[in-house]
């Protein structure tokens, strides 16, 4: 039962990845390809979750979704970690740098997360690079800080203290004994921002500010769903859906990593 | 006390010099000349050279940052590229909305979040319990405008008890007022309330583990009044904190949920600004909300006195 939700949170979102990777081969229907003719359609089983306002298929473009949205989330998740967990192992071997560095990330970090991104955006423009880099810049300050603290409490650990007494260069202290301990929090925390990256990505596009207008990505079929999903519901209802149980599953392999891996850590609040 | 509200609002002063750093050093950053990137592709040269004036842009950047934060200072945001008209006075007229919005959210979620919690704090392992637990972990997963959705479809569409968009201000009658923020702020109040009911709960199970409430179940005093009495206001100094650092994520759902219930606030504001490529203005949201959200916590910060008299500074 402790591994239930890293089983199933897994299993899910396998799934979920092999719809996105097999996409192509699951849906003929090309998700740009207007139909004038076939406007707003209800399910059928010609179109599995109906067409929209321009007769495009929703069940290829919610499939083509997956993949930008898993994209993001994973591009996002890895970048922030690695660059993150440098500045954080910089920041806390150094006294100096340290007390510049946490300043500028504790600034950062009073900036609403999706108002940052927003800022970025509009400087940037509209492209899922861009949005990659937006979000990445936005949660580095969070990894930064974590991997700060665990490195400044490592240090005063007696097996670092031996080591420095042994000899062993700073360089060589921070690769080899302290980034070990680093790494099972940073796993943890990065399926955590694999999820927050997704909402970002899909906020960021609702409000027009992602990906471009013409990707079918998640939030820009729920913005394009705004003015007509009264009449036809099924436009928000499918990417939204898909949207949930995507987070879902990647917040439980997240819950599911921590028990396993770091298991001092308090659950996320 | 005095002295020290005043040196605990002093400390936000370099947070919010980074914050103002950041948010105008990130228009320099970008490859490219500034001016041609907010002019978009499509801009004459007497279009560029207009936004380049209007930034000061042929100065050296600290003269430019120093002069535009002593505008700041001032209360002068600048003046909107699209329309023209000064920055301040945009967000102005579109703060009570959100103002509104996000008082009611914060009401609701500490309204339905601390009695949720202490409650299931009191029995741990029982239905409520597993309940709270359980909806924080679809809450985390389920981003508030998406709920939004949700909520207007059964509410709204669905049974018809609530408008579906909208916004009237409190100037029309307070009954009115409710009716069409409702929606909205409950969307918002989801995932905070849950957050708020997951530390009030993990609080107040703590406290109820010390030497003096054990103590006083040994002399009698009846359950209910341990609980509200004696656990619950020591209880209260990592609620007040989530309250605050949730406030971030409040005011950043806030922006985009009014877009889904039509509401005309900041977040509008902001869609706009983005979509005539008005960086002056999103510069001057994303300031003012983060002000907030630094006071916020000051706020909180300060509020620790009240509730431990032991917490002296």
């Amino acid at each position: 039962m402790r591994r239930g939700k890293l089983w199933v949170g897994g299993a899910l979102l396998a799934a979920i990845v092999a719809i996105a990777v097999l996409s192509p081969y699951l849906v003929q229907a090309d998700p740009r390809a207007l139909a004038p003719g076939s406007r707003l359609l209800a399910p059928s089983a010609a179109h599995w979750f109906g067409t929209d306002q321009l007769g495009r298929d929703l069940f290829a473009r919610v499939l083509w979704g997956a993949r930008i949205s898993l994209f993001v989330g994973v591009s996002v998740a890895v970048l922030s970690a690695l660059i993150g967990t440098a500045i954080g192992m910089l920041s806390g071997s150094s006294r100096g740098l340290d007390a510049i560095v946490m300043r500028v990330m504790d600034g950062v970090m009073s900036i609403p997360a999706i108002l940052l991104a927003i800022a970025l955006m509009a400087v940037a423009g509209a492209s899922v690079v861009n949005v990659i880099a937006a979000v990445t810049v936005v949660e580095i300050p969070r990894v930064a800080r974590l991997v700060r603290g665990i490195v400044l409490s490592l240090r005063e650990q007696p097996y670092v203290e031996a080591a420095i007494a042994a000899g062993t260069t700073p360089p060589m202290i921070m690769i080899r004994h302290v980034l070990p301990g680093v790494v099972s929090p940073i796993i943890v925390q990065a399926t955590f921002i694999w999820a927050t990256a997704m909402i970002l990505e899909a906020a960021l596009s609702f409000i027009g500010a992602g990906t471009p207008p013409s990707t079918p990505s998640w939030g820009n079929l729920l913005a394009d769903a705004r003015a007509l999903w009264q009449i036809r519901p099924t436009l928000v209802f499918f990417p939204a859906g898909f949207l949930f149980v995507t987070l879902l599953a990647v917040n439980m392999l997240g819950d599911g990593l921590r028990d396993i891996l770091d298991p001092r850590q308090e659950p996320r609040i | 006390m005095l002295s020290y509200m005043v040196r605990r609002l002093l400390t936000a002063v370099p947070v919010m010099g980074v914050v103002a750093l950041v948010v105008f050093s990130l228009l320099y950053l970008t490859p490219g000349d500034p001016a041609q990137v907010l002019a978009g592709d499509t801009a004459t040269p007497e279009q560029i050279a207009q936004i380049r004036a209007a930034l000061g842009l042929d100065e050296h950047a600290p003269l430019r940052f120093a002069r535009w934060l002593w505008h700041v200072v001032q209360g002068d945001l600048g003046v909107s590229i699209f329309s023209g008209e000064p920055v301040t006075h945009m967000i102005g007229q579109r703060l009570a909305p959100t103002f509104s919005l996000l008082l009611l959210a914060v009401i609701i979620s500490v309204g339905i979040g601390v009695p949720f919690g202490v409650a299931a704090a009191a029995r741990p392992g029982s239905w409520l319990d597993w309940a709270l637990t359980t909806f924080t972990t679809l809450g985390f997963s389920l981003p508030a405008f998406i709920a939004g959705y949700g909520l207007a479809f059964l509410f709204a569409t669905t049974l018809k008890w609530l408008p579906v968009q909208g916004f009237v201000p409190l100037s029309e009658g307070p009954a009115l007022w409710l009716r069409n923020l409702i929606l909205p702020a409950v969307t918002l109040s989801l995932v905070y309330a849950a957050i708020i009911g997951r530390v009030t709960r993990a609080s107040v199970v703590d406290v109820l583990s010390e030497d003096y409430i054990r103590t006083a179940r040994a002399k009698g005093i009846a359950p209910r009044v341990i609980l509200f009495r004696h656990a619950l206001k020591n209880a209260a100094v990592p609620v007040v904190t989530i309250i605050g650092i949730g406030a971030a994520t409040l005011i950043g759902s806030a922006v985009i949920t009014e877009n889904v219930f039509a509401i005309p606030g900041v977040g509008r504001l902001t869609v706009d600004a983005i979509l005539h490529r008005d960086y002056p203005v999103i510069q001057g949201v994303v300031l003012m909300l983060s002000a907030a959200y630094v006071l916020v916590n000051v706020a909180v910060d300060l509020s620790y006195t009240f509730l431990d008299p032991r917490i002296r500074y």
